[in-house]
């Protein structure tokens, strides 16, 4: 849906504006968060709240990227530990940890991530689809990539990443497909 | 974002489906109970009451469908209501045949509100209809219309109608001439076919009445009082739905002059009523609908055979049916007449007394509301904990008193002091004193401060003990609220036992054999949803039980037992717990017949086989891709089936057994909890963190001496009364990941035994038994039990989660689960 004019014709004052309103139509929000150092974010509208978890209660019979169960106001909702579902190496609790609590389909859960990092508008013709290579490999979490101050941004699909269904195959191919800071 | 947000789903499209869902509701009960009438019929098929009741449930499906604008399904129920209608009037009975096309009638109905939910369009079924019309055509000595039902009554079917109910000579010897009392006209005397007259009563509102349909609903009322209402326009239950309604015209029968009745139809807001006598002839009803509307009461039949009496000399005496205006003294006359006929008792039946029994008020609730009551309800619980929790930390600071005492002559003794000093003071003289002074001074500020204190920590002591009255009535108020909550959800089993009426009906006639069904304790009462979950493990036990248990008539008939095998199914409380059983009084399990077919379907080795011992045989019944047909029926024998009964009710935190008796039957036993939703538990501390097992599965707790535990190829083992009972540890159950992070509030200690002992929670699961160390035992508690599927995945082992006192999530062990689940990794470590 671009609406940049085409090269060589008369650029007319309404036709900026169109196009800034065309832009702000199709920008979306987004929520910014860290896992080693790379940016990730979650469209804003599957987000229901961030919280700060202090109890975790522990769960056997999980993978290890499970963190357990946690009361969320009545609600025991799992916790998802990003950093090792993508198979990173975990880091110890600090003041930045965050968990966002996210509705997948009719489940409400919580994923662990180092930080927040702030909520952004990103013009939608901005955002690059994801290489097929990328998620012809069972990498369909990966929703597409935006470039946001110089900085890489991985928009990541939470349907496709954190449906119960599909995490385990997320954590195999998560550590083959995501880019890593050297 | 906000201006591509759609706000197209309005409110019209969803208020729509708030009644289909109603619409959907009532038909499903109602196609129940017709059931359970047509059910009756099947072995009474003159029985009035049940076809009345049939009747009565066609109809008013037929007006809900009608008013869903559901033509489909109105079109049927018109049919089956004709023919319902003429199985009442007696024109034909109900045979075989019918009653089959009937239920395949009710098959497509469920089919319909099936459709409905799914949202999926509805089917039409022309076939069915042609067949209801073939039905009117049966040689029955029937008619294919009702019209006609006067002028050749069959009197033989008449004669048993009343005879049924109180006969009268005198009636049945009038009921045979009655026909040939006929007007000329042919039309035969059923235009005034009693001694009420027909009257069409218009009643027009003033112009924009506010809240006419309630004015119509009121003038209705009254009518009915002393009138049968039979039609209305527009339709009672439309009446809100009609803007501007303007006038509403009833067509009813009444005994009552029409002054009566017009002074009934005038309430406020009523500009005019005018009553015409005689409508029917205008309004060309089906005669035999005459009947109707006193035909819900049970004692319709006698009253009807009576009104053929009194009509055939009226018809004949005064042309009340060409007067369109009918003289109600004429009328009244009449009325006279029949009084000398019929007993008195019929008459105050007949006009009007309700002798159907009333049904508790009820109130159709979303089960998603009372489920996030339930939920608000566990949190008030779980906070009420947490108040006690807190208080019971206080008490100790104020439930002392003699502190306060102490204080207080601690107090009094400084100002003795106090009081001395400033005599000894008052001694001094110059510098000393001035110095004196200032510190006496302050030293009373300090003894004022510190009384002041003392005055408001008194205070705070009695506000303490009536914050502790005020936690006392929350913890009543509160446990009182959930329990309140929780009976909402409860139901009685009945309508879910009522369903295998049908069922077992069904089955047997395909696989010809002969059951009966017995029901018992129908009105045990149950969590709504487990009742829900319930119905498909019941029908694969019912099958089976039918399929399987009981034997053909012939093997019965040569084992000595009655031809006809029996179904009982049971409802039962026990403790905190619900029995429902499915008991046959077939052949048993047949152990041998299992024993080879286990090593047939290579489940295990034969060598193996044939040293299980005759439960664990019978065990294997559960295993999934079993089963033991002798030929693949249509019904059962695929081999699904028990073992997802048994997940099935496992998911409802509850379990199943078999016990048998060979050549004599077999019975399934379902133990579940009262409701999903609350356990009394026993909560204790693990390595991992607090866990909960339901009370019911607590053998005992024991204290085992470190030294007593015996290892026996690697699994330790302790004695307890001459029984040796495995002794496992939480990580010999699951699995769990190496802990990496640290949560501040998760606390992780390592499981040992306390001195030389273990403190050792003896569980157990139907026959199974073991023994698990626990850190610290935590006592007894009521748990609201929530699902980790919810919103996350079912965990084998785990029943649930809960939330405790301050916060935390505890974990609730599936016993019968985690049992398995060691006995697994136990052998597992031994082949490794």
């Amino acid at each position: 849906m671009s609406s940049a004019p085409s090269s060589g014709t008369a650029f007319h004052p309404h036709d900026k504006e169109r196009a800034a309103n065309a832009g702000r139509k199709t920008s979306s929000q987004f929520v910014g968060f860290q896992l080693a150092g790379q940016d990730y974010a979650f469209r804003i509208e599957q987000i229901q709240e961030i919280v700060i978890l202090d109890k975790i209660t522990k769960t056997p019979q999980v993978p290890d990227y499970v963190e357990g169960v946690c009361n969320l106001r009545g609600s025991i909702i799992p916790i998802i530990n990003l950093r090792k579902l993508f198979g990173l190496e975990p880091k110890p609790v600090d003041r930045e940890t965050r968990t966002i609590v996210v509705n997948v389909g009719q489940r409400t859960m919580g994923c662990t991530v180092d930080l927040v990092s702030q909520v952004m508008r990103i013009p939608e013709e901005t955002i690059q689809p994801a290489p097929e290579t990328v998620t012809s490999n069972g990498a369909g979490y990966i929703a597409g990539f935006a470039r946001q101050n110089d900085r890489l941004l991985i928009l990541l699909n939470i349907d496709e990443l954190l449906d119960p269904a599909k995490l385990d195959q997320v954590s195999q191919s998560a550590s083959a497909e995501l880019p890593r800071p050297t | 974002m906000n201006d591509e947000f759609d706000f197209s789903t309005g409110l019209p499209s969803s208020e729509m489906s708030q009644y289909l869902q109603l619409f959907l509701d009532e038909t499903s009960e109602q196609l129940d109970a017709l059931v359970e009438s047509l059910l009756v019929l099947e072995s009474h098929p003159t029985d009035a009451e049940q076809l009345n009741e049939a009747f009565r449930l066609i109809h008013s499906i037929k007006g809900s469908a009608g008013m869903m604008g559901l033509d489909g399904i109105t079109v049927l129920t018109h049919h089956l209501e004709n023919h319902f209608e003429r199985l009442r009037s007696g024109l034909q009975t109900l045979d075989e045949r019918a009653l089959g096309l009937i239920l395949r009638c009710i098959d497509f109905l469920r089919e319909c509100n099936r459709r409905l939910r799914a949202g999926t369009p509805l089917a039409s079924a022309p076939e069915l209809l042609d067949e209801l019309n073939g039905l009117a055509v049966a040689p029955e000595g029937g008619l294919p219309t009702p019209t006609p039902a006067a002028a050749q009554p069959p009197a033989p079917s008449v004669a048993a109608v009343v005879s049924s109910a109180e006969p009268e000579p005198v009636v049945l010897a009038a009921v045979v001439p009655a026909p040939t009392a006929s007007t000329p006209t042919g039309r035969g005397p059923v235009t005034v076919a009693s001694h009420d007259v027909d009257y069409l009563i218009v009643v027009t509102f003033e112009p924009e009445l506010p809240l006419a349909d309630l004015k119509a609903e009121l003038v209705l009322a009254r009518l009915a009082e002393i009138a049968a209402v039979r039609e209305t326009w527009p339709l009672r239950d439309e009446l809100a739905n009609v803007s501007a309604l303007t006038t509403l015209q009833v067509l009813l029968s009444s005994d009552h002059p029409e002054t009566e009745l017009r002074s009934a139809a005038d309430v406020d807001g009523v500009r005019a009523v005018e009553a015409v006598a005689g409508a029917r002839e205008f309004l060309e009803l089906e005669p035999s609908e005459s009947a109707e509307p006193k035909a819900t009461a049970p004692t319709a039949a006698p009253t009807a055979a009576v009104a053929w009496v009194s009509a055939a000399p009226q018809i004949a005496s005064a042309e009340a049916v060409t007067v369109p205006v009918a003289d109600h003294v004429e009328d009244r006359s009449a009325h006279i007449a029949v009084a000398d006929v019929v007993t008195p008792t019929a008459v105050a039946e007949a006009s009007g007394a309700e002798p159907r029994s009333r049904v508790a008020e009820t109130v159709r609730v979303d089960i998603g509301r009372l489920d996030r009551l339930m939920n608000l309800a566990g949190e008030l619980v779980v906070n009420k904990a947490r108040f006690v929790q807190i208080a019971r930390q206080m008490s100790p600071v104020f439930k002392k008193t003699g502190a306060a005492g102490r204080v207080r002559s601690f107090g009094d003794s400084m100002r003795r002091a106090l009081q001395l000093m400033k005599t000894q003071a008052a001694a001094h003289s110059g510098e000393s004193a001035a110095n004196w002074d200032s510190q006496i001074q302050e030293l009373e500020a300090g003894i004022e401060a510190l009384e002041e204190q003392s005055r408001l920590w008194e205070a705070s002591r009695r506000s303490f003990t009536q914050f502790h009255e005020a936690i006392d009535q929350m913890s009543r108020v509160s446990n009182s609220l959930q329990r309140g909550v929780l009976e909402t959800r409860m139901v009685p089993v009945a309508p879910l036992f009522n369903r295998f009426k049908r069922v077992v009906r069904d089955i047997s006639l395909e696989l010809g054999k002969r059951v009966n069904l017995e029901i018992h304790g129908e009105h045990t009462e149950l969590d709504k949803r487990m009742i829900d979950e319930l119905g498909d493990p019941l029908v694969h036990l019912v099958r089976n039980a039918i399929d399987h248990g009981i034997e053909s008539s012939e093997v019965r008939r040569r084992a000595g037992k009655p031809e006809t095998g029996a179904i009982r199914l049971s409802a039962a409380h026990s403790g905190n717990n619900v029995l429902i059983s499915v008991a046959d009084d077939g052949g048993g399990i047949p152990v041998e017949k299992v024993r080879r077919r286990i090593v047939e379907r290579g489940l295990v080795a034969e060598s193996v086989a044939e040293g299980l011992s005759e439960r664990e045989v019978v065990d294997f019944i559960w295993h999934p891709g079993f089963s033991t047909a002798d030929a693949v029926s249509d019904i059962s024998g695929r081999g699904v089936g028990m073992d997802i009964v048994k997940t099935r009710i496992a998911e409802l935190n509850g379990t199943i057994e078999i016990e048998h008796v060979a050549g004599a039957g077999t019975t399934f036993t379902i133990r579940l909890p009262l409701t999903l939703a609350i356990i009394h538990s026993l909560l204790f501390r693990l390595r991992h963190g607090v866990f909960a097992v339901p009370i019911d599965n607590v053998r005992e707790i024991v204290s085992v001496p470190v030294k007593q535990v015996v290892s026996i190829h690697g699994r330790q083992t302790f004695e307890v009364r001459g029984e040796f009972i495995p002794l496992v540890d939480i990580d010999e159950i699951f699995d769990w990941h190496k802990t990496q992070y640290q949560y501040p509030g998760s606390v992780s200690r390592t499981a040992e035994s306390v001195g030389d002992r273990w403190n050792v929670v003896i569980l157990q699961s139907s026959e199974k038994t073991m023994g698990l160390k626990v850190n610290e035992l935590q006592g007894g508690q009521d748990i609201v039990i929530k699902s980790l599927a919810e919103n996350f995945v079912h965990i084998r082992g785990l029943s649930g989660a809960s939330i405790l006192g301050d916060g935390s999530v505890c974990l609730l062990l599936d016993v019968a689960a985690a049992i398995a689940l060691a006995a697994g990794r136990g052998k597992k470590n031994r082949e490794e």
